[in-house]
C-alpha cells in the first residue's frame, strides 16, 4: 500500500529519491564522527591546554605540562602579567612540591620581569618570522608591477613576458635575502599582505581599467605594502590580531557582494563599486578599532572563519532547498549564513586558550561604589577607582 | 680605538648590565622552547648552565627548579617525546573533515541518485547532502576531539594522503583503461582519499615525522610529479602512456621523498621556500619559450631546466634557514671502520654515518 507522502510524488523513480535522502540525512549527519574515528582510534594525542567546561582536568599531569609550557611562552614572549595569573590558577592543583616550587620560581620571576622590561617590548618581535609570506608578497609584486609597466609602455610582449618571469626570480631572491637580514614578525608580513589586497582592491573597484590605470594599481598595492609594514610596526598586533583584522574586512567585502547579487540588474556598476568599496572599509575601520581587544589565537581565527564559511555554505544551501531560481534569496542567505557562522564560531571557541604574543598592556580600572571616611569619622558614600595601571 | 680602525661601541654600566639581563633572557627562552618541544635532556643542561651563569636571583631560582622539572619529566615518554609536542593540528583536522564531509555528502548523493528525477530534485539532494556532510565533519571533528592536541605533522600527513589516493586513483583508472559508471566516480575517490587520508594518519604514528619532514615529502612529491610530465612530453611520442608515466613518477618521488625525510631537518618554511623556487623555475623556463618558440614536445625542455635549476638554487640558498626544533638528526661524520669480507678477513674501510 502506498503511504500518503506518495501522493506528492512525480515518479516512481522521486519517490525512491525520497525514501534515500530521508535515509542518508541522518546518515551523513553521523558520517562526521566516523571520519574523525581514525584520530580517536590511533590516540597518542596528549590533552590539550585549554579543557572544555564540565571536562575531567587531570590537574597534575598532563594539563599541568601543558600549562607550564604555555607559561614559559609567555614569558618568552613578554606576558608577564597573563603568565603570573596562570600560575597563580595553577598552583594550588598541583601536587607534586617540585611542580610547586617551579610554579612559585616562576611567579617570582614573572614579577621580575615585569619590573625590569614593562612595556612588554619583547612581545611583537618574539612572533615566529613571516618568511614565506614576504618572499611570496614580493615576489608577486614584482611580478605585477613589471607586467603593469610592460601594459602601460606597450613593450613587446616576447621581451616583456621574459622580463616578467626575470621581476618574479629577483622578487623571490631579494625576499629571501631580506627576510635573511630583518627579522620581519608574522604579523607584520600579514599586514603588508592586507595592506597591498586593501588598497590593490579599493583602487580596482574605485578606477575604471584601461591601459593607463594598470600602473595606478600597481602603485597602490605597493603603498599598501609599506603602510601595512609601518601600521604593523606601530601597533605592533598578535598574528590572530591581525587574521581578524582580515577575515572582518573580507566579511565585510562579502557581505557588500551579496547585497550587489540582491540586485542582479545593477551588478558592478558605479554605485555597487562604491558599496563594495565602502563595506569593505567599514569592515577594516571596525576591526582596527576592536582588534585591541581581541586575544585569539591563530587556531581561533582559523575555527571561526571556517565557521563563517560552513555559515555561507548552511545558507546558499538552504535557500536551495527553498526555492531554486532565486538570485536575491541566495544573496541574502548567504550573507546571513556568513554572520551567523562567524557569531557560532566565537561562541563555540571561547574556552580556547588566548593567544602567546596578545599584548596585554591595557589599563584596567574599575570603579566602585565604596564607602569614604570623612575628617570625623564618618562613612560617606563615594566610588572607589582600583585596578592596574 | 683598536690599530685595525675598527669603531669600539663604549656601554655605560647600566646598558652594558641591561644587555647581558637581556642575552640571559633569551638563553633561559632558549631552553624554555627546548622544555616545550619536548627536548627535556637539553633543556635540563641549558637551564643548569644558566643557574651558573645568572646573576639575577630569580632567574636563578627559576633556572633551577626548572631543570629539577625536566629532570622529573624526562622518563616520561609523552613528556619527552618530540612528536606529541609539536604545535596543535587540531584546526587543520577539522577542516579536513569538513571538506571530506562535503566530498562524502556529494558523491553519496550522486551515487544513490536515481536516473530519471528532475534536475531541481538533484540539485537540492546534492547541495543538502554535502551540506549536511561538512556540517557533520566539521562539527564531529571539533567536538569529537576537543580536548586533544593532535601533532600537526599527523594531520598535514594525513591530508597528504587525503590528496594523493584520488589522484593515484585516477591515474590507475586511466593506465589499466578501466570505465566506471560516470555515478560511481564521486564515491570512488571519495572512498579511496578517506583510505588515504586515514593511512596517512597511521603512518605517521609509526614513523612519528616533524612538519618539515611531511612537507619535504609534499614538496618532492610535487615537483617530482612536474618533472615527470615535462619529462614524458619531452621524450614520448604518444599520450597513451601519460598516465602510468605520471603514476610511476608520483609515487617514486613519494617514496623517495619519504625515504629521505627521514634524514632530514628542514623546516616547513624551507620546504615551501624550495617548492615555490621550483615553480618559479617553471615559470620563467615557460616564459622563456615565448622567446625561443619551440616545436613539438622541446617546449617541455626549458621548463624541465627551470624546475632542476629552481629547486637546486633554492637549496642551496635555504641552507642558512633554522632547522626544525621537532627533530633530532646528528651530524654527518665519516669515520674509520672495518669490514669483514666474505671469506672472515677484515679490512679497513670508512663507514658514513648520520645526517645526509
Amino acid at each position: 500500500m502506498m503511504s500518503h507522502n506518495h501522493r506528492y510524488c512525480m515518479s516512481v523513480n522521486e519517490c525512491a529519491l525520497r525514501h534515500r535522502t530521508r535515509l542518508l540525512t541522518p546518515l551523513l549527519l553521523t558520517l562526521g564522527l566516523f571520519i574523525s574515528v581514525p584520530a580517536l582510534a590511533t590516540t597518542q594525542s596528549v590533552p590539550s591546554t585549554g579543557a572544555a567546561p564540565g571536562e575531567t582536568k587531570d590537574a597534575d599531569d598532563l594539563d599541568t605540562r601543558s600549562e607550564f609550557r604555555f607559561t614559559l611562552e609567555q614569558l618568552r614572549t613578554g606576558q608577564y602579567r597573563r603568565a603570573h595569573r596562570r600560575l597563580d590558577k595553577l598552583r594550588p592543583t598541583l601536587k607534586s612540591p617540585q611542580r610547586q616550587q617551579a610554579a612559585d620560581a616562576l611567579i617570582a620571576y614573572a614579577d621580575d620581569l615585569e619590573r625590569l622590561y614593562p612595556s612588554h617590548s619583547l612581545t611583537f618581535k618574539s612572533q615566529p618570522a613571516g618568511r614565506k609570506q614576504v618572499i611570496a608578497l614580493l615576489t608577486g609584486l614584482s611580478m605585477y608591477n613589471v607586467g603593469a609597466l610592460a601594459v602601460s609602455f606597450q613593450w613587446n610582449p616576447l621581451g616583456a613576458s621574459l622580463l616578467v618571469g626575470l621581476a618574479g626570480v629577483g622578487g623571490f631572491w631579494g625576499g629571501l635575502r631580506l627576510t635573511e637580514r630583518i627579522h620581519i614578525p608574522d604579523a607584520q608580513a600579514s599586514a603588508m599582505t592586507y595592506g597591498t589586497f586593501l588598497l590593490g582592491v579599493t583602487t580596482i573597484l574605485g578606477v575604471d581599467a584601461d591601459l593607463e590605470t594598470s600602473l595606478l594599481y600597481s602603485g597602490s598595492a605597493l603603498l599598501g605594502a609599506g603602510l601595512g609594514w609601518l601600521g604593523a610596526n606601530y601597533l605592533q598586533p598578535s598574528p590572530g590580531q591581525m587574521s581578524f583584522i582580515s577575515q572582518v574586512t573580507l566579511m565585510g567585502f562579502g557581505t557588500s557582494i551579496g547585497l550587489a547579487f540582491a540586485f542582479p540588474d545593477s551588478v558592478f556598476n558605479e554605485a555597487q563599486r562604491l558599496s563594495m568599496n565602502v563595506a569593505m572599509w567599514v569592515g577594516a575601520a571596525a576591526s582596527l578599532a576592536t582588534a585591541k581587544w581581541v586575544d585569539w589565537s591563530l587556531t581561533r581565527v582559523r575555527y571561526v572563519s571556517l565557521s563563517s564559511g560552513l555559515g555561507v555554505l548552511l545558507g546558499l544551501a538552504a535557500q536551495t532547498l527553498i526555492k531554486i531560481d532565486d538570485q536575491a534569496g541566495y544573496a541574502r542567505n548567504g550573507t546571513i549564513g556568513l554572520w551567523a557562522g562567524f557569531a557560532l564560531g566565537i561562541a563555540l571557541t571561547d574556552t580556547l586558550p588566548e593567544s602567546p604574543y596578545f599584548k596585554d598592556d591595557k589599563v584596567s580600572a574599575s570603579l566602585t561604589p565604596a564607602t569614604i571616611p570623612d575628617s570625623v569619622g564618618q562613612g560617606a558614600p563615594g566610588f572607589a577607582l582600583s585596578g592596574r595601571f | 680605538m683598536p690599530c685595525d680602525g675598527s669603531a669600539t661601541v663604549v656601554q655605560s654600566p647600566n646598558e652594558a648590565t641591561l644587555t647581558q639581563d637581556r642575552a640571559e633572557h633569551e638563553a633561559f627562552s632558549a631552553a624554555a622552547r627546548s622544555f616545550k618541544t619536548g627536548h627535556l635532556k637539553r633543556a635540563k643542561a641549558e637551564f643548569l648552565s644558566l643557574d651558573k651563569a645568572t646573576v639575577r636571583p630569580s632567574r636563578r631560582k627559576a633556572a633551577r627548579a626548572m631543570a629539577a622539572l625536566a629532570e622529573e619529566l624526562s622518563t616520561d615518554p609523552i613528556a619527552s617525546s618530540l612528536y606529541l609536542n609539536q604545535p596543535n593540528g587540531r584546526g587543520a583536522f577539522v577542516s579536513l573533515c569538513a571538506v571530506e564531509g562535503i566530498v562524502g555528502g556529494f558523491s553519496l548523493a550522486t551515487a544513490l541518485m536515481p536516473s530519471k528525477v528532475s534536475a531541481t530534485t538533484i540539485v537540492r539532494s546534492v547541495v543538502g547532502s554535502a551540506l549536511a556532510g561538512g556540517l557533520g565533519g566539521a562539527l564531529g571533528a571539533y567536538f569529537g576531539t576537543r580536548s586533544m592536541v593532535i601533532p600537526s605533522a599527523r594531520i598535514a600527513s594525513g591530508g597528504l594522503g587525503a590528496i594523493i589516493a584520488p589522484i593515484a586513483t585516477i591515474l590507475t583508472l586511466q593506465a589499466v583503461d578501466l570505465n566506471i559508471d560516470a555515478q560511481f566516480i564521486p564515491l570512488t575517490l571519495w572512498a579511496t582519499s578517506l583510505a588515504g587520508g586515514v593511512s596517512g594518519l597511521v603512518l605517521a604514528d609509526s614513523f612519528k615525522p616533524s612538519p618539515g619532514q611531511v612537507a619535504f615529502t609534499s614538496t618532492f612529491t610535487i615537483l617530482g610529479s612536474a618533472a615527470t610530465a615535462l619529462l614524458h612530453t619531452v621524450a614520448a611520442s604518444s599520450d597513451s602512456t601519460f598516465s602510468g608515466a605520471m603514476l610511476a613518477g608520483g609515487l617514486v618521488s613519494l617514496a623517495g621523498a619519504s625515504y629521505f625525510s627521514q634524514r632530514i631537518d628542514w623546516s616547513p618554511g624551507r620546504a615551501g621556500t624550495v617548492l615555490a623556487g621550483g615553480i618559479l623555475g617553471i615559470l620563467v623556463g615557460a616564459l622563456t619559450n615565448v622567446i625561443i618558440l619551440p616545436d613539438d614536445g622541446t617546449f617541455a625542455i626549458a621548463p624541465l631546466l627551470g624546475l632542476v635549476g629552481g629547486t637546486a638554487l633554492t637549496v642551496s640558498v635555504t641552507d642558512k634557514f633554522k632547522p626544525s626544533e621537532h627533530v633530532v638528526i646528528s651530524d654527518l661524520s665519516v669515520s674509520p671502520g672495518v669490514a669483514l669480507a666474505s671469506d672472515g678477513d677484515a679490512t679497513t674501510t670508512l663507514q658514513l654515518s648520520g645526517r645526509f
